[in-house]
């Protein structure tokens, strides 16, 4: 009874909540063997080379002997969200969002699509805990997390080169700078050397982007004729992002795109962009970006609301593991619940991007 | 048998072996110690400041693409020239060598 009583929640919960991940989240990716049962989670990373194989001299020739390409496995311990709220049972009597007052209010019912909507906000905040993390790994090669007074509450360096991250030769902001596809094109070549991945994704700030859609080079490249190797659409929300088009820097073929996603800081509740407004990323294509979530021992759901207690929902597709659980009080007027998560966004292979920071001074 | 005469030796001025081993004395025909460049000269004509990535940071450069830590740069590596060296050295990019 309670494991029908599960999957209609989850499937209302599904229907309801069916958020998407954030735009730096979908590149990293979440396959089942990403959802870990401990606390810890352990990814081998393996170095990729240039090195060919020397030819013999002769067939009889001692055979060339290479050392095996070792794998590095490193263990993590990933970041810890956890959400808590409460509902009145009373309060679960009234006409919720988005139910029909003429249908028959059954208590259960009622409480469902309540709860149903306090987890959806909370998952939405996770998400945005994960979205930080995404995009400070993709910035910067590291993780510094707020807390909930908004200090630092969890750091972790994954020790890129610092070659991925460089500062612009001149400022993009100046009026007479022309280095614009330089620096683009020199982090490219160090990610494609560094990484063997095409670099195929140019993500912008937003004054960035404008910056770089007035350069001159760039300009040659999308004009209006057809003629040019690249092209600007009008700007299309995709997958959380803004698409604008395509562009060629050196040997590669770049999409544009910008990330407009915001978030309120903790510390002070100000609107803070994911990527700031100088900075412009290169991802590559296909280069493996885990992330990964890791297990929240529970103890077995209060009987009372196992209906409610939807246990580990966790979905490759969606960039998603929550663990929730539901309780009553003693006295049975209230009803808690919780929405958590060990998610970390690891970059298996760190040398697949990069970030220019366009503007230093 | 006649019994040649051995002529006397000039002294020589060199033969004089206590003035070979002494130590050199300050002599007055010397020549002339090279002046001094004045104080005021040396500021004008500064050695230029070397500077060097920083650690954990890189920068693009004109002609050498990515710069990154430990690596000297120089005014020539940027098209603003000296002035962005101490922009790049404020904003933590490079510190002076």
């Amino acid at each position: 009874m309670s494991d029908t009583s599960t999957k209609r929640m989850l499937n209302a919960y599904l229907e309801q909540s069916a958020q998407k991940p954030g735009f730096f989240t979908q590149f990293f990716q979440s396959p089942e063997r990403n959802f870990f049962t401990q606390e810890t989670v352990e990814i081998d990373i393996r170095r990729s080379g240039n090195q060919i194989a020397p030819v013999l001299t002769t067939l009889g020739a001692d055979l060339h002997r290479t050392e095996n390409r070792k794998f590095v496995n490193k263990e993590f311990k990933p970041a810890v969200y956890g959400e808590e709220f409460g509902l009145g049972v009373k309060d679960a009597m009234k006409r919720q969002l988005g139910q029909d007052p003429f249908q028959d209010l059954g208590y259960l019912r009622a409480l469902q699509t309540a709860f149903t909507a306090e987890m959806t906000e909370r998952e939405t905040m996770i998400r945005g805990g994960i979205e930080l993390q995404a995009s400070q790994v993709l910035r910067t090669g590291t993780l510094s997390l707020p807390g909930v007074t908004g200090a630092t509450a969890f750091t972790l360096d994954y020790q890129p080169k610092s070659t991925h991250f460089p500062g612009a030769e001149t400022d993009w902001d100046e009026s007479n700078v022309t280095t614009r596809v330089k620096d683009v094109r020199s982090l490219c070549n160090v990610i494609w050397e560094d990484g063997n991945y095409r670099p195929k994704y140019l993500v912008f700030g937003e004054k960035a982007l404008i910056s770089w859609l007035a350069d001159t080079e760039v300009k040659e490249q999308i004009r209006k004729d057809g003629t040019g190797v690249g092209e600007q659409v009008p700007p299309q929300l995709r997958e959380g992002g803004v698409f604008h088009g395509r562009v060629s820097v050196g040997q590669f073929q770049l999409e544009m795109w910008s990330a407009p996603g915001i978030y309120s800081a903790i510390s002070n509740g100000a609107s803070t962009k994911y990527l700031g407004d100088w900075e412009v990323m290169v991802v590559s294509e296909g280069a493996r970006l885990d992330l990964v979530f890791g297990d929240i021992p529970i103890l077995a759901a209060d009987p009372r609301v196992s209906a409610l207690s939807l246990g580990r929902v966790s979905s490759s597709g969606g960039r998603i593991d929550l663990i929730t659980n539901a309780w009553v009080t003693p006295n049975g007027r209230n009803i808690f619940g919780s929405v958590e998560a060990r998610p970390l966004c690891i970059p298996t292979a760190i040398d697949t991007f990069g970030t220019l920071n366009a503007k230093v001074s | 048998m006649s019994r040649k005469r051995k002529q006397p030796q000039p002294e020589s001025p060199d033969t004089d072996i206590e003035g070979l081993l002494a130590p050199d004395a300050p002599s007055d025909d010397s020549e002339p110690e090279q002046p001094k460049a004045p104080e005021s000269a040396k500021a004008e004509a500064p050695k230029p400041e070397t500077f060097v990535v920083a650690k954990g940071r890189s920068v693009t450069t004109r002609a050498r693409g990515i710069v990154s830590s430990g690596q000297a740069v120089t005014a020539q590596d940027f098209a603003g020239g000296e002035a962005r060296l101490q922009e790049l050295a404020t904003a933590g990019y490079l510190t002076g060598s």
